[in-house]
């Protein structure tokens, strides 16, 4: 796994995670809360991640991973998401 | 026979003192190096009243280096090791001149840390360490004419050891705490890349800059829920109100249009009317704090321009001394004086007179206490010169404060009927003002809303128009406000009432922090990121209100200032360890964090002509600024472009529509920001 946050190029905190501290944080709010929007609207994952991409409420660095999530679909990051 | 010698701490203040302490009103004032001093007579006695302007001496290092740790330190005149504190050397040549003709030495100085500690360096560094000994201690809450009398017959024999000894360690340990921290990581960056760029962080400053930066990072990884929330309009009698879902928020659009569905076309039956009342309590007078909050939300005061505003108001008798903490009058305080100057002005008049034919004049009070000062409050004076637009605005509500205390309870009363429309439940609410009390007195500051409520009986049928569905998300929590960030140190029991909108300041000032809704910077994050990494406790709360209590127990004499310095060094020593350890570490990630930062300030974007990089340049040999494109060294390309010479030009991470060039914001001192395209010599746009 690189060492790198495939996002902004700042070094990982922990090696094993995805992402740099701060996406690494984004991208965990974003998995928790993919059941309150499937509960809400029954929206598939990729429908999900492109609604809170426009939302005007969503915080910049979750937008950034949304948006790599949405770039980088083959990755099997999406995978550990909680449904 | 020489002179009492009295040392005021401002300019203005000795003047109100050397006035009210001359029998004829008329002291003789002299101007020496542009210091005016006075000479008074009173009893027979000369009295000489001369100002400071502030802190006249400094903490500073003992010795020479830039390095770290240092821990000798020593009191300089502000003078020699502040160059904006150049008007210093005056009024410290003037006093010791003053000081050869000296018997007796009173401190006049504002009774608190910072003014005792004030008087304490000018008698020990310019009068001579005999008159720190000889000298009395002047105290008083206001500059009227009365007090001041009354204080110079009723002079402490000593001065205020608890005080002075708690202002030196607080001087002493910020700057232990800041210079260390500082230096520790500008030293990290400098050995480990050989840059140097200014940080700085310290005691107050870390743990404040750490609030702001949680909040941000909640605020940046925040995602939104959706809800949905359902409104109704009721015509009763030809007017619409508005009905509220009994259910609130609805968590899934399927249910919210279940409701709506089931709710149209239908009417609605009125099955209970609820009435009830709520009694506020008249609010507690000001202490500092309160006064910052409300100026704020009243008039938009940052709480240091409340406090600068405060202190002239102070300085003209018109109020009483800011800088408390106290919410609870003392009996010393002659409420019924201080009214009855107030009677005399014709916007208060009447409101006075309705508390002065009470039988009893109780104000309200609050829980904290200051024994040093009584809470902000009117003299009763009334203004002999015109105020500015700001002083008139906090005056009067200061003013109406006080009045309000002393007002009897505010009743709103409140009615709630419950409309049931198919099988569902809506609300009709009305609210109105039952008994004003002491809001009438406290005005347009009195928060008070009312809702029209139509006359309903039970059972009665409604028309319902308009069930409506609105989408909405949940929102990230707000970004703080320098009151709401003031607010959140005092609960933290961070700083002092004196120095915590001071604090948030030096943020603004370091570029840590930006906008009215606080926006934590890039630079700010970079700097709390390593700090949090690598030396958390800089950033912990815990570390700084342990101090505090600490230094408060210096001030109550239950421990020394030594003792106290002592444990603050030996906290700060494995941090500053810690930071050597680590240097090459820290330094490396200080370096990666201002390269993103310098980054994102003179990177544009991508050249459309050879897809390098467009950066702002700044001209060796003319040092103006232009854009360039990072292909030029190569020979590759030669795309350059001039920009404005002033103002600070931040780049928008957008390109232009017309031609694909990045565009760049141009803000200047009083003019709208402006967008440009950096090709705009070409561009048609």
């Amino acid at each position: 796994m690189k060492e790198e946050c495939p996002i902004c190029n700042t070094r990982k905190h922990v090696s094993t995670s995805n992402f740099c501290e701060n996406h690494q944080l984004a991208y965990e709010n974003i998995k928790k809360h993919y059941k309150d929007w499937k509960a809400a609207l029954d929206v598939t994952w990729d429908e999900y991640l492109r609604k809170i991409l426009e939302n005007a409420n969503t915080g910049e660095w979750a937008k950034e991973v949304a948006k790599y999530l949405i770039e980088n679909q083959h990755k099997d990051l999406h995978d550990e998401r909680e449904e | 026979m020489g002179y009492t010698l009295i040392i005021a701490e401002k300019p203005t203040a000795a003047e109100r003192i050397a006035k009210a302490l001359d029998e004829r009103g008329n002291p003789k004032s002299y101007d020496k190096d542009g210091v005016r001093y006075y000479r008074a007579i009173r009893d027979g006695r000369e009295l000489v009243i001369v100002p400071a302007i502030g802190h006249l001496f400094s903490v500073s290092q003992k010795g020479s280096g830039w390095a770290y740790p240092v821990f000798n330190i020593k009191w300089v005149a502000a003078y020699r090791v502040n160059k904006h504190a150049s008007n210093t050397k005056s009024f410290i040549k003037v006093i010791s001149k003053l000081a050869e003709g000296a018997d007796s030495f009173i401190s006049a100085t504002d009774f608190d840390i910072e003014g005792s500690q004030i008087a304490y360096n000018i008698l020990k560094y310019v009068c001579g360490p005999d008159s720190v000994l000889k000298a009395k201690r002047m105290k008083f809450s206001t500059l009227t004419r009365d007090e001041l009398v009354k204080a110079y017959y009723s002079l402490s024999p000593t001065l205020d050891w608890g005080l002075i000894e708690a202002g030196r360690a607080r001087h002493e340990i910020d700057w232990i705490y800041g210079i260390n921290l500082s230096r520790a990581m500008m030293l990290s960056l400098k050995h480990s890349t050989g840059k140097y760029y200014t940080l700085s962080t310290g005691r107050v400053q870390g743990p404040t800059l750490s609030f702001v930066a949680k909040r941000e990072r909640e605020i940046k990884s925040f995602v939104p829920k959706p809800y949905w929330v359902i409104s109704a309009q009721a015509k009763i009698e030809g007017t619409l109100y508005p009905l509220h879902y009994a259910e609130g928020k609805i968590q899934s659009k399927k249910d919210a249009e279940r409701v709506v569905n089931e709710c149209s076309g239908q009417s609605g039956s009125v099955t209970a009317i609820s009435l009830s009342e709520r009694t506020l309590k008249p609010p507690h007078p000001f202490d500092i704090g309160t006064l910052q909050s409300e100026a704020y939300s009243h008039f938009g005061f940052t709480p240091s321009r409340t406090l600068r505003i405060a202190e002239r108001l102070y300085l003209s008798a018109l109020i009483s001394y800011p800088r408390t903490g106290s919410q609870k009058f003392p009996p010393s305080v002659n409420l019924k004086e201080i009214l009855k100057g107030l009677e005399k002005h014709r916007n208060y008049a009447s409101l006075v007179r309705e508390i002065l034919a009470r039988e009893a004049l109780t104000p309200a009070e609050g829980k904290k206490d200051d024994p040093a000062h009584p809470p902000i409050h009117p003299t009763g004076t009334l203004p002999e010169e015109q105020l500015t637009s700001e002083e008139e605005k906090l005056f009067d509500l200061i003013i109406r404060r006080f009045l309000a205390i002393f007002g009897p309870p505010s009743i709103r009363e409140s009615v709630k009927a419950e409309i049931k429309v198919a099988s569902h439940i809506f609300y009709l609410k009305g609210i109105k003002t039952k008994v004003a009390g002491w809001q009438k007195a406290y005005g347009p500051y009195a928060k008070v809303e009312d809702k029209e409520f139509p006359s309903l009986q039970e059972e009665q049928e409604i028309q319902v128009v308009e069930v409506k569905l609105e989408e909405r998300y949940t929102a990230p929590p707000p970004r703080y406000n320098p009151k709401s960030l003031l607010n959140l140190m005092e609960a933290n029991q961070i700083g002092t009432k004196a120095t915590r909108a001071e604090i948030i300041d030096t943020l603004y000032a370091r570029h840590y922090i930006t906008g009215k809704q606080i926006e934590l910077t890039d630079l700010g994050f970079s700097v709390v990121s390593v700090l949090s990494t690598y030396c958390p406790s800089v950033l912990s709360v815990n570390l700084t209100r342990k101090l505090e209590e600490e230094m408060s127990k210096i001030e109550l004499q239950e421990k020394s200032r030594q003792e106290v310095l002592i444990d603050a060094i030996e906290k700060l020593i494995p941090i500053l360890e810690n930071f050597k350890r680590k240097e090459l570490e820290i330094g490396a990630a200080l370096e990666e964090a201002l390269a993103k930062v310098n980054r994102k300030h003179f990177v544009l974007g991508v050249c459309p002509i050879c897809g390098g990089e467009l950066k702002i340049i700044k001209s060796r040999k003319s040092h103006k600024r232009f854009v360039g494109c990072s292909n030029y060294w190569n020979n590759k390309c030669n795309f350059s472009a001039p920009l404005p010479q002033s103002g600070i030009i931040e780049p928008t991470g957008k390109t232009c529509p017309k031609c694909g060039f990045p565009t760049v914001i141009i803000r200047r001192p009083k003019r709208r920001p402006q967008e440009l395209c950096v090709n705009w010599q070409n561009c048609e746009g």
